[in-house]
């Protein structure tokens, strides 16, 4: 268990740490988390930009979870809280190679607690792997050549995951294949799109990220947002779609879909679409703030001369 | 400087550009001032006020989210298990019962600037400077006041009866093991004076710490929890460390003499006003948990950088973070 | 009873010492001013790169600590204007520590004030312009409420609050670490004696400093080494960075003269 010391942090303690296992009582009766909503309805997101105000842009983005009461410690479910901030474009460093393109990095990091098994500080490949996920996502939106030798910096931090199965069901030695990371990656593309908007970054339309599913349940019939505590998912996929433009810029399927796999991709832009109309309403209701603001700002300055607005004069 | 009558078509900036062009004479003229007031508006001595919110962490024990101003920092605390057989240099039997946290390394908190929380912060790096300065400075912190009680992360055993025990030997009780706090801290968005907003999230999130209750299994040989909710219980911090940052900004140069140099205590300073100033002073103090509650001592007085802060200054920047404590007391209890 | 010093121990370094007290022995070196990075270049002013190593392992979130608060202790002091663009960097490495094992933050505040000490000596060693001469000192206050100053080992496991200040030659306040139960008064107090512990350690000796309400004076220990080090030099026993040697001498006997803070122009 003891794991090599990182000299740049505060270590466990010597002999290692385990996450507490829980005992099954009678008197805290688990149940799996059921689907109340219709299959094609998605959970309520919330979605803000101009979070991170040091940052060119940045978003919130947030599956709320659902409202029952907590009846044991072990939480039955969790929801998606991911933060986004983006820096650039700016200018590459002077020893960078030459680039036509503005060079669009990603970077996905879980929190330590954003997961039920605690998470590493150093990148591990599944988040490296969603950061390469999103890179395709939005690259195709970026209008990259109206940047030349300019970088522009996506980060996204992962306050709380969704989760890949039931937890109880994993423990029993059931099947845990990674479906949250599909969901993840959803909320990423929205978010990471969001963010772009809200740093001002030239893109052809607005990204967003829709995920569907096959259950076990239903035979046959996809679900739209799947949760993974809800369901027994026998395939899913999440795409990066523009609607105005009915491009997919990013497709990633998951599990034997069979002949449905078409099906499921066309869910899968119906969940996008839905994402779609959260997204629009965040940067619009972001940019007429904006604009609002300049123009406050505009009235001001007219009025300057008195009050703490000082301006200079160069002469000479 | 600052001119009042528009005169010709000069070249007039507004503010921002000023402040971008040359950040020191803008803070100066700020605060010098007929009625000296710092560009982001506040007094010189006015703190942020914060906002605090706790428990939306739906994977960690406790949590907090504070926001000061543009600084937000989100905490969180997870309890795993240190058996004590894991334990290879076991402590020893003179070491003080309040000592015990920090010889085991039970609270480990680590601080993370590389979330993008600022373009400074590169992310994807390891930790930079700061950010380790910042994460030794909480866990010094919190092992200095004590504000942990061992008890409170012991996991007891009463040992069953032997035939070898004598019969009216009290049953013995063992500790079998700890709770290890790991104590993680994400710059969400990062706007001077982290230290302070770290440290208040930090007793936030563990003020709000719950730990399920957990025995020995004998025939298991291991540590049990229990999942329902009422039999666990929260942590109790029996003091609450508050830190209160102040920057001095100051025009004192090796190349004027001493007298014409000026300066100006900056309660709180933000991100703009950090970068102009070298010299820093934190003063954290330590009072009982709740409001009102015990005597307020000085658990640190930390400055560096700089020679303006001396013991009249210091005075005068305790007083001040006196007062920040009971409003920052008051603005965790009526959560 | 001021600490052991020993001149220029390295000889590839451009300055070094060996600084023991009853608690540390630390040594450090200098070479400076040296190319810098570009990243951390500064158009106007020296960069300042601290490094402090353990007695044993390797170094760290707690020496990135102290590395932080000593660079900008000592940069507060340099005068770093006079080389624009360059880097000075200071390496300390402990190779003795208190014999018995005292809590983390116990260890690293009575650490401070030798590290402190040592990057001085061996900055004036290197010849690098100082702004003042300064120096610190460490006190604690036990658990009967008495200021004990220079502590021992035992007397710092026992404290109630531990006490790191440096001062300048003019009493100003370089460096403040105070950790542990105190109030208001006591502090202040502590503060008061540490002022005149560290300007009598500069000051002259025999002056009204050396007496106060029966405590005991420390010599003016770092007056001592620096009036030996300029000596020594003088009689040109080292040869080989003579005009840096001419340099410090004239920035350590002017900031031990009494209108300190002027910088020597001169240079």
């Amino acid at each position: 268990m003891a794991m090599l010391a990182d000299r740049r942090r505060m270590n466990a303690p010597p002999g290692g740490t385990s996450p507490p296992v829980f005992a099954s009582l009678p008197e805290a009766k688990l149940t799996k988390p059921i689907r109340t909503r219709n299959p094609d309805e998605h959970r309520k997101i919330f979605l803000r930009t101009g979070v991170v105000p040091s940052a060119s842009g940045s978003a919130y983005y947030e599956i709320s979870p659902s409202n029952t009461p907590r009846q044991t410690l072990v939480p039955s479910s969790s929801s998606l809280k991911i933060t986004c901030t983006v820096h650039g474009p700016r200018p590459l460093p002077r020893n960078a190679a030459f680039s036509s393109n503005l060079l669009l990095t990603t970077h996905v990091k879980f929190a330590p607690f954003a997961t039920r098994q605690r998470r590493g500080y150093v990148r591990d490949s599944s988040e490296r792997d969603l950061g390469v996920h999103l890179e395709t996502a939005l690259r195709g939106v970026v209008i990259g050549d109206r940047w030349p030798k300019s970088g522009c910096e996506v980060v996204i931090t992962v306050l709380e995951g969704e989760e890949d199965g039931w937890w109880a069901d994993a423990e029993e030695g059931g099947k845990a294949g990674s479906w949250g990371m599909m969901n993840v990656l959803a909320g990423c593309i929205t978010v990471a799109s969001a963010a772009i908007a809200d740093a001002g970054v030239d893109c052809v339309d607005l990204v967003s990220g829709g995920v569907a599913a096959l259950t076990a349940e239903r035979n046959g019939e996809g679900v739209l947002d799947p949760c993974p505590s809800e369901h027994d998912i026998k395939a899913a996929c999440v795409v990066g779609y523009l609607q105005s433009r009915d491009e997919v810029t990013e497709m990633w399927m998951k599990g034997d879909a069979g002949s449905g796999s078409e099906a499921l991709i066309d869910n899968a832009v119906k969940a996008a679409v839905l994402t779609r109309t959260v997204l629009a309403e965040a940067v619009k209701e972001a940019t007429e703030m904006k604009i609002g603001k300049t123009s406050e700002a505009a009235v001001e300055t007219t009025n300057t001369g008195k009050g703490k607005t000082k301006d200079i004069q160069m002469t000479g | 400087m600052a001119n009042d009558a528009e005169t010709g078509p000069g070249l007039t900036f507004p503010q921002d550009t000023f402040a971008k062009l040359t950040p020191r004479p803008y803070l100066l003229a700020h605060l010098k001032h007929k009625t000296p007031v710092r560009p982001n508006g506040r007094q010189q001595n006015e703190f942020r006020q914060p906002t605090i919110n706790t428990g939306s962490l739906t994977h960690s024990n406790g949590s907090a989210v504070v926001r000061v101003g543009d600084t937000a920092v989100v905490c969180g605390v997870r309890g795993e298990i240190l058996l004590a057989s894991d334990i290879p240099h076991p402590p020893s039997d003179d070491l003080e019962e309040q000592d015990l946290v920090e010889e085991l390394g039970l609270v480990v908190p680590n601080l993370e600037l590389s979330t993008g929380c600022s373009p400074a912060h590169i992310p994807g790096n390891p930790p930079t400077s700061l950010a380790q300065s910042l994460s030794y400075r909480i866990s010094a912190v919190l092992h200095d006041s004590h504000c942990i009680n061992p008890d409170d992360l012991r996991i007891n055993y009463t040992e069953p009866k032997t035939e070898d025990d004598l019969p009216d030997e009290p049953p013995k009780e063992v500790t079998k093991a700890y709770w290890t706090l790991y104590i993680d801290i994400l710059c969400l968005a990062l706007d001077g004076n982290a230290f302070d907003a770290a440290l208040l999230a930090v007793t936030a999130a563990l003020r709000d710490t719950t730990l399920p209750k957990a025995w020995w299994d004998p025939d298991r040989e291991s540590i049990l929890c229990s999942p329902v909710v009422s039999d666990s219980r929260s942590l109790r911090l029996s003091t609450m460390p508050v830190a209160s940052s102040f920057a001095v900004f100051s025009t004192a140069s090796h190349l004027k003499k001493r007298e014409e140099a000026q300066s100006w205590i900056l309660a709180d300073a933000d991100g703009f006003e950090e970068e102009l100033c070298d010299e820093t002073l934190t003063v954290v103090l330590n009072s009982g948990p709740s409001t009102g509650s015990g005597t307020t001592s000085i658990l640190k007085i930390e400055k560096t950088g700089g020679t303006y802060i001396g013991k009249d200054v210091t005075d005068l920047c305790v007083r001040q973070a006196s007062k920040r404590t009971s409003d920052i007391k008051t603005a965790l209890g009526n959560r | 009873m001021g600490p052991d010093v020993v001149n220029h121990p390295l000889s590839r370094a451009d300055g070094s010492t060996v600084l023991s007290n009853g608690l540390y022995t630390v040594i450090a070196g200098v070479n400076g001013p040296i190319e810098v990075q570009r990243r951390d270049e500064l158009p106007e002013e020296a960069a300042i790169e601290v490094n402090v190593r353990p007695a044993s392992g390797v170094g760290g979130i707690c020496e990135r600590w102290m590395e932080t608060v000593l660079q900008s202790a000592l940069k507060s002091i340099m005068l770093v204007h006079m080389f624009p663009r360059t880097l000075i960097q200071i390496t300390m490495q402990i190779t003795k520590e208190p014999s018995i094992k005292l809590r983390r933050s116990l260890y690293d505040f009575a650490l401070m004030p030798t590290l402190f000490n040592a990057a001085i000596t061996c900055l004036v060693d290197g010849g690098l312009p100082l702004a003042t001469t300064s120096t610190a000192a460490l006190a604690i206050i036990s658990p009967d409420d008495q200021v004990v100053l220079d502590p021992q080992e035992k007397e710092i496991a026992s404290c109630k609050s531990i006490h790191a200040m440096a001062f300048s030659a003019n009493g100003d306040q370089i460096l403040t670490q105070s950790s542990g139960d105190l109030n208001h008064e006591d502090w202040g107090k502590v503060a008061d004696m540490l002022k005149q512990a560290c300007i009598a350690a500069i000051g002259p000796a025999g002056e009204d400093t050396a007496m106060s309400n029966g405590v005991v004076q420390p010599e003016p220990w770092l007056r001592q080494h620096l009036e030996d080090e300029a000596k020594s030099a003088v009689r040109g026993k080292v040869k080989i960075e003579a005009q840096g040697r001419s340099r410090e001498i004239r920035s350590s006997s002017a900031a031990n003269s009494k209108d300190e803070n002027q910088p020597d122009s001169a240079t």
